[in-house]
């Protein structure tokens, strides 16, 4: 009823008029304030442009002056001489700290498939052997080629490791491979330097963690054929987990050489290889029972 | 810290476009990257001088001998280090064989007596090796302690 009576009156078609007044009011108002802040940027972008414009002019004006006046001395070449001065000499430094990586025992370059890393490998001082492991990035990481001896537990490692920590892997290769270069020096250098000890050939196993050997011990005129046998259990190490030390003779040994065998088996077990016939060189024919502590 | 496949990947570019000098430069910067985190050290400085021993004189005129005094500096995390050794290169008809002969090891003293343990250790059994890996784990030792005991405060 009371929509009726606004109906009727016209109030509703009176509101509607107002309405339509007010928007296009409002319009109006819009148009106006848009062509307002319309002209008024148009004002500024002219004047910006001008300014731009008289700089720009005022940047070449000062280049030319610059070159005019500086073109017998070439100051752009000087410049660009001692740049590349610096620059080269920082190559310079950089690529010998690269190669002084190899100190730590790990070194090596990026590729462009991955990183080739270089393990070096040393004993008490002796620089020895460098091997490699050429590494592709990729999910999976994998090995594309390498240079680590087959008796080395390689695939186990790289099963065990590779995937989830590179540098673990890297450390125990490198701890596999300094121990095995160690070892290999030691059986060297008893074959090349105390050969006048030994009885036979030195046997070896490529890994180097097994020898056999026989070596004369000399006291009061007598000589003793010791049989040494030497077992390197744990392959990061470079001194035997297991010495057998017996003798080759058909009489029983006198006590006193029993304690010799006995200390013998210890030193063995407690000094590399070549340092044990070292002790032997500098006693003499006795052996110092101060070197079995 | 970077991943491996981090380093590499910023790195490609810098491969891309190795004739260019600053790209060289990158390249090289992405190696270090590789190396320091790899080993756990920084290398900041090294230099090599080099001393020919040969005595020409001697009969033996096939043995050649080079002694290379090396300086070596850098860091790993917050303990700074400085390395003076010598290797003795003897190059007969045979081999060639290279040995540390002298090891200086110079480093700020600290309250850790490990520390000093086993760089004394290196220093008397000229390893090199030894060092640079036992101070890479001390050092992780440290840091593992530190956020073990930040974890229960």
């Amino acid at each position: 009823c009371e929509i009726a009576f606004l109906l009727s009156s016209g109030v509703l078609a009176h509101l509607e008029r107002l309405e339509m007044q007010t928007k296009r009011s409002c319009k109006n108002l819009e148009d106006l304030q848009r062509e307002t802040v319309e002209s008024a940027l148009g004002t500024k972008i002219h004047q910006l442009r001008g300014l731009r414009d008289r700089l720009r002019a005022e940047v070449k004006h000062r280049q030319a002056r610059v070159k005019a006046s500086t073109a017998s001395v070439e100051p752009d070449q000087t410049l660009e001489v001692d740049e590349q001065e610096a620059v080269e000499g920082k190559q310079e430094n950089m690529k010998a700290i690269l190669q002084a990586y190899r100190f730590t025992g790990l070194s090596g370059k990026l590729t462009s498939r991955g990183v080739c890393v270089c393990i070096s490998t040393a004993f008490e001082g002796n620089l020895l052997d460098s091997y490699f492991v050429d590494l592709i990035i990729q999910k999976p990481l994998r090995i594309h080629h390498h240079s680590i001896p087959v008796f080395i537990p390689l695939e186990e490692l790289s099963a065990k490791y590779l995937q989830t920590d590179i540098q673990h892997f890297l450390f125990c290769l490198c701890e596999y491979l300094n121990a095995y270069a160690g070892r290999k020096y030691q059986a060297d250098q008893l074959q090349s330097d105390f050969a006048g000890f030994l009885a036979g050939p030195l046997r070896r196993n490529s890994l180097c963690n097994l020898l056999s050997f026989t070596y004369k011990v000399e006291a009061d005129g007598q000589s003793f054929p010791f049989c040494a046998r030497l077992l390197y259990k744990d392959l990061t190490t470079t001194l035997p987990t297991d010495v057998t030390i017996t003798y080759q003779g058909t009489d029983a040994l006198s006590t006193l050489w029993e304690e010799q065998r006995a200390s013998h088996e210890n030193l063995f077990l407690t000094k590399p290889l070549h340092q044990v016939f070292t002790s032997f060189t500098r006693k003499g024919e006795k052996l110092d029972m101060s070197l079995v502590s | 810290r970077k991943s491996l496949q981090e380093i590499h990947q910023s790195d490609f570019g810098a491969w891309a476009s190795s004739k260019d000098r600053r790209g060289r430069l990158g390249h090289l910067e992405s190696e270090l990257l590789f190396l320091s985190t790899l080993t756990g050290i920084n290398i900041r400085n090294y230099s090599m001088k080099t001393e020919d021993l040969t005595n020409t004189e001697k009969t033996d005129k096939s043995i050649k001998k080079v002694l290379q005094r090396h300086r070596l500096s850098g860091n790993c995390h917050m303990i700074t280090f400085q390395l003076e050794f010598q290797i003795l290169e003897i190059q007969n008809k045979e081999r060639l064989s290279s040995v540390i002969t002298d090891l200086n090891i110079i480093m700020e003293p600290t309250e850790y007596s490990e520390l000093s343990e086993f760089v004394s250790r290196a220093e008397d059994r000229r390893d090199l090796l030894m060092f640079f890996r036992s101070l890479h784990f001390f050092v992780e030792w440290c840091e593992y302690r530190k956020r073990t005991f930040e974890h229960f405060k």
